[in-house]
Formats: C-alpha cells, structure tokens, sequence
C-alpha cells in the first residue's frame, strides 16, 4: 500500500486502556467496531498521518521489537482498516490553487 | 494481532458514541439538534460526571418525523409505549437499536418549557454551544440554557427523593453564579414560559421570576399536577380518566383494565417479565391487576389532593 495512510475523518470513536470503539459516521446502519490490544496500538500510531512503513516504525517503537516483526502484521491491519472504511490511503486530495 | 471486531458495546462507550449518531442523522436530515442531558451536563459543570444509561437529544418539532424515519433506516427503531396515558403530553420517543445497550430518546419538546414548543427550540437554538463527544462536535445548549432544561427534569420528579436530591446539587453549582448570569437564567425562563414551572429553583438559586414573555401553549396545571405528584402507577389512569367525557369512561376503565394484547405485551416486554405463553400472559395480567388495586388508595388520594388544589385556586 502507498502513500499516507489516515483516518477517516467520518467517524466517532471512543478509547479506554485497552480498547478503542469506532462508528463510521457515513454508514451509520454498520455495526460498531471494536479495536483491542495490539489493533489498539495501531490504531493509536495513526493519530498522525504516514505511510505505513511510518506506521510500522511507531508500532515497533511501541512495542519495543524489531520493525520486521511487526511489518506485515501492520500492513495487514491498515488494508483490513481501509477496507472498512476507517482508515484512507492515499494522498490527501490537493487544494485547487488560489 | 487482532483485527477489527463487531462485539458488544459498553454502556459508557455507547452514550457518548450514540450522542455523535444522533447529531449525524440530525445532520444529514437539515434537522437541528440539541444534545441534552447526561454527559453534556458534567462536561458544562451542571453535574458530577457519573454513567449516563441513555442519550437523549432535543429536536426541532418541524424535523421530528424526518429524524425518526432516518433512525429507522439506520436501525434505530421506535420501541416506546405511547398507549398508556401521562399527566403531561407525550414529549419524547425512545428509539433501540439491538446492537447498542442504550435508549436514545428523542424529546421534540421539553416538558416545564410551556411556551410554543417551536419557539422553545428557536430560542434554545440560538443559544447553542459546542460540545464534543466521541471527537465529534455537537450542538448543546448553553450552560445557562442547560440548567433551566435539568433544572425542570428534576423538578418534574421534585415529590421524590431522587428529583429533591438532583435539584438540590444543580442549585448548588448555579447559586455560585454571578448576578448578570443569574439574570439571564430569569430571563430564559420568562422567554420559554418556564417562569412558573421553574420558580422554585430560581428562588432557590437567587435568580429573578420574571413574568413570561410568550403565551404559554401548554397547560401550567399539567405540569404542577405531574411536579406535585407522590405516586406513579395509576395516578395518570385517573388524571386521564378525569380528563375524558362521561360517555367516553366506561370504555377507558375497561381498557385500562384489560389492555389491548398488544399493548399489554409491550409493556410487558418494557419489564422483560413474561414469556410469551398464554398462561403466562394471563398470569401477568392479573399481577398487573393486583399491583393496581394495591396502588389505587395512594394515586386516589393523590388525584384528590392535586385536582382538589385546581379547584381551590379557580
């Protein structure tokens, strides 16, 4: 997956210690869904948007392990997140000039 | 690692989420929406911050019914009981959605506001403040506004503890305001038509009862009725009963006696107490008769009492 990876600026989401809820609020008849764990974590590094090698930087950071331990398992997560419609690929659309 | 999952929400978790689906659907109807209550109030310093159990929103009367059709497509449906009679008009409906552990009741008039329900909601409207949950900003209404709305919830509930306590709490926090917001709360009410439902607490609060500015729209003596009343079961089946023509009782009594299986079950199934057999059924129903006659001296005497004071002050 290229480019930077960020959230979907549709939807609500609340997070505790160890998990975080999230709505899409541009499909409100799909289920909330519920991030734990290490999916908490991730979801967490993309507070800023990055490319997902970005990403997978933060999570290692996180974790305290070696990027590859986690690289795919990250790339994993973010194409399962953009599927779902919670996370966007991509580069931002540009402004038109002024 | 663990992907996404649809599991069961948390009840803290879907207030606060359920509050930003409201203010969407609002949103995405042209309906204006206020959210009130729960979580709103502790943010703006009106209450402690405690769990709320539902979310509760205020609409514009005009957008209720486009509202509720949106929450319907969405899931949300309507699960209320609306047979069973209230001292005071209908004001709210409570949507449920099976995944989300939460009511959200949507109001298109706040009860104690007794000016034109319309003009209730313009003038709240225009008040409106920000507020953001679940990272979603939302309309509410503003700490002045909000106080007078929680105020009028406790005070409808003022004969019990629960209603005395909450009051009680709110007054302390608004008693610590300055003169000019003092004002401004006495001049709210008087511009909702909440002057004299809301009396008691601006007494309390040192804020001034100031005539109201609008023609109220809703009778003042329902409100006091329902303010005033210390029992709850069968209290509105009398009040209801006293309301009707003669020629309309007999067949009110029987109803009131032997709901409609619909309805009955409805209720029942408000309570979670029946399973779906007709003995069952039939057992309930004479629980229910049972409970009734019970709680018929204290509502009787209750009735007495709060319509003897009409006709005293006639």
């Amino acid at each position: 997956m290229t480019g930077q990876v960020r959230r979907s600026p549709d939807l609500a989401w609340v997070d505790s210690e160890d998990r975080v809820v999230l709505v899409r609020l541009d499909d409100l008849a799909a289920e909330p869904l519920v991030l734990s764990g290490s999916a908490a974590a991730v979801w967490a590094a993309t507070d800023v948007p990055g490319t997902v090698e970005h990403l997978v930087e933060r999570v290692a950071v996180a974790y305290d392990s070696p990027a590859d331990v986690v690289r795919d398992e990250v790339a994993a997560f973010v194409e399962t997140c953009v599927g779902l419609g919670i996370l966007r690929a991509g580069d931002p659309p540009r402004r038109a000039p002024m | 690692m663990s992907g996404p999952v649809t599991e069961g929400l948390r009840l803290d978790e879907a207030v606060d989420l359920g509050y930003a689906v409201a203010a969407r659907v609002a949103s995405d109807t042209g309906v204006r929406l206020l959210a009130i209550k729960g979580p709103i109030l502790a943010q703006q310093a009106l209450r402690s911050p405690a769990p709320s159990v539902d979310i509760d929103v205020l609409v514009e009367p005009d957008g209720f019914d486009r509202l509720r059709a949106r929450l319907e497509e969405v899931g949300w449906h309507d699960g209320g009981d609306y047979d069973t009679p209230g001292i005071v008009p209908i004001h709210s409906v409570n949507h449920r959605h099976p995944s989300w552990p939460c009511e959200l009741d949507v109001h298109h008039w706040f009860p104690g506001f007794l000016a034109d329900p319309g003009e209730v909601f313009d003038v709240l409207w225009e008040r409106r403040t920000p507020a953001v949950l679940a990272r979603v900003e939302l309309s509410a209404p503003d700490p002045v506004a909000h106080a007078a709305l929680a105020a009028l919830h406790y005070l409808r509930d003022s004969a019990t503890t629960w209603g005395q306590t909450k009051a009680e709490d709110l007054a302390a926090r608004v008693a610590t305001w300055d003169e000019q917001r003092l004002e401004d709360l006495g001049r709210l009410a008087a511009d909702t038509g909440a002057s004299e439902s809301l009396a008691p607490f601006l007494r309390r609060v040192g804020a001034p009862v100031v005539a109201s500015t609008r023609r109220l729209a809703i009778s003042p003596d329902d409100w006091q009725m329902r303010a005033e009343a210390q029992t709850r079961a069968v209290l509105p089946w009398l009040v209801e009963l006293g309301r009707l023509p003669w020629y309309r009782r007999p067949r009110f009594v029987v109803s009131a006696l032997w709901m409609s299986d619909r309805h009955f079950q409805q209720s029942q199934a408000q309570e979670q107490a029946t399973s779906g057999s007709r003995r069952a059924v039939l057992a309930a129903r004479l629980r229910r008769l049972r409970r009734g006659w019970r709680a018929l001296p204290a509502a009787w005497a209750d009735y007495r009492r709060l319509s003897g004071r009409d006709r005293d002050a006639s």
